[in-house]
């Protein structure tokens, strides 16, 4: 069908009108959308354009005014014509119902791929500031208590003799190391958690390891 | 409409169960064998920290009675906790690393037995604060 400059005048440029053509948003660049491109103009042939719902007027006008090849047809040999032209009509709706399928398979696609970015930049993030002085903080608090246990063990000398020496000489040992360790392991363990995960850890670490010891000088 | 846009879990199902995705930290079903032999060299350190805190408690106890004194109540409280602490700790760190691999427990069970001599410190301290002498054997 040939197109008229009238047809302009009725090109609102939404969905529901029938010379629009979708076009996925990353495919058009700022200057694109800022100049009316003339790739309106080229793929406005309804043949090209992707199926869109046509408005009801429109299929009223093809049911009354046939094209004038069909109507010398129907004069002439009026059932091969209209079982040609059924024929072409489903071929047409399979070939609308492909165009859907790939289209929403296009989109799932699409969707999938985004999702598996956010999952990945979510994943190799760098961390927030916040973040980071949190951390800070609790490291600096393990420090202290490191300190904690240390002036527990300096106070309190153990006899390693016998099996009990050794046990008490071993966890006095190990108190001194364990703030260093809960800190240490958090962070390796906890490498892929979300960040207040891994301060509820830590959290929990100040709260069990207080040098209780040390605090209340027995 | 839902079965034009599945939701996320279901586009990524098919392949969610496979080797790949375990290999990039998803944890595991069940404890491996690696995994089982650490879980039991720590059974025993923890083991020894049990025995230690009921060594203490039938010690202590002893000392009390030769001198026909009653122990306080939180003193034996603290002595028992010496000997729960251990296996109340171990209990958690093996439920807690159930799906982990055989390193990652590894590291866990260790970080438990530092909290174990931690708390077994505390304890020891607060049964310091509720009899603060020693009774001569």
């Amino acid at each position: 069908m040939a197109r008229e400059p009238d047809d302009d005048a009725l090109s609102w440029g939404d969905e529901n009108d029938p010379t629009y053509v979708a076009a996925h948003p990353a495919a058009l660049d700022e200057d694109d959308l800022e100049e009316d491109v003339p790739v309106v103009e080229v793929f406005s042939s309804s043949a090209v354009a992707p199926p869109l719902p046509v408005p009801p007027s429109a299929e009223a006008d093809a049911a009354r005014a046939p094209e004038p090849a069909q109507a010398a047809a129907a004069t002439s040999g009026a059932p091969v014509a209209a079982g040609v032209d059924t024929a072409a009509d489903r071929d047409r709706d399979h070939d609308h119902d492909r165009d859907t399928v790939a289209e929403r398979d296009a989109d799932r696609d699409l969707a999938a791929a985004d999702r598996d970015l956010a999952d990945a930049e979510a994943e190799t993030a760098p961390l927030s500031s916040a973040g980071l002085i949190a951390f800070g903080v609790f490291g600096g608090i393990f420090l202290l208590y490191t300190v904690g246990w240390l002036v527990t063990y300096i106070r309190n000398p153990t006899d390693p003799s016998g099996l009990a020496g050794i046990v008490q000489n071993a966890q006095n040992v190990l108190a001194i190391a364990a703030p260093a360790l809960w800190f240490i392991v958090t962070l390796l363990l906890g490498a892929r958690r979300r960040v207040p995960v891994r301060i509820t850890w830590l959290a929990i670490g100040v709260v069990v390891l207080l040098p209780w010891p040390f605090l209340t000088g027995y | 409409m839902t079965s034009a846009h599945p939701p996320a879990g279901a586009a990524s199902g098919a392949a969610s169960p496979s080797t790949p995705a375990r290999a990039s930290g998803t944890p595991r079903r069940s404890r491996s064998r690696a995994g089982w032999i650490v879980a039991v060299v720590f059974a025993f350190l923890y083991a020894l920290d049990a025995f230690q805190g009921l060594s203490n408690l039938i010690g202590l106890g002893d000392s009390f009675r030769a001198v026909d004194v009653a122990m306080p109540g939180n003193a034996v409280a603290t002595l028992i906790g010496l000997i729960a602490a251990p296996l109340i700790v171990y209990g958690l760190v093996l439920w807690g690393t159930r799906r982990r691999g055989a390193g990652a427990a590894m590291l866990v069970f260790l970080v438990g037995f530092a909290v174990v001599a931690v708390v077994t410190l505390d304890l020891q301290s607060l049964y310091r604060s509720i009899v603060p002498f020693i009774i001569p054997v």
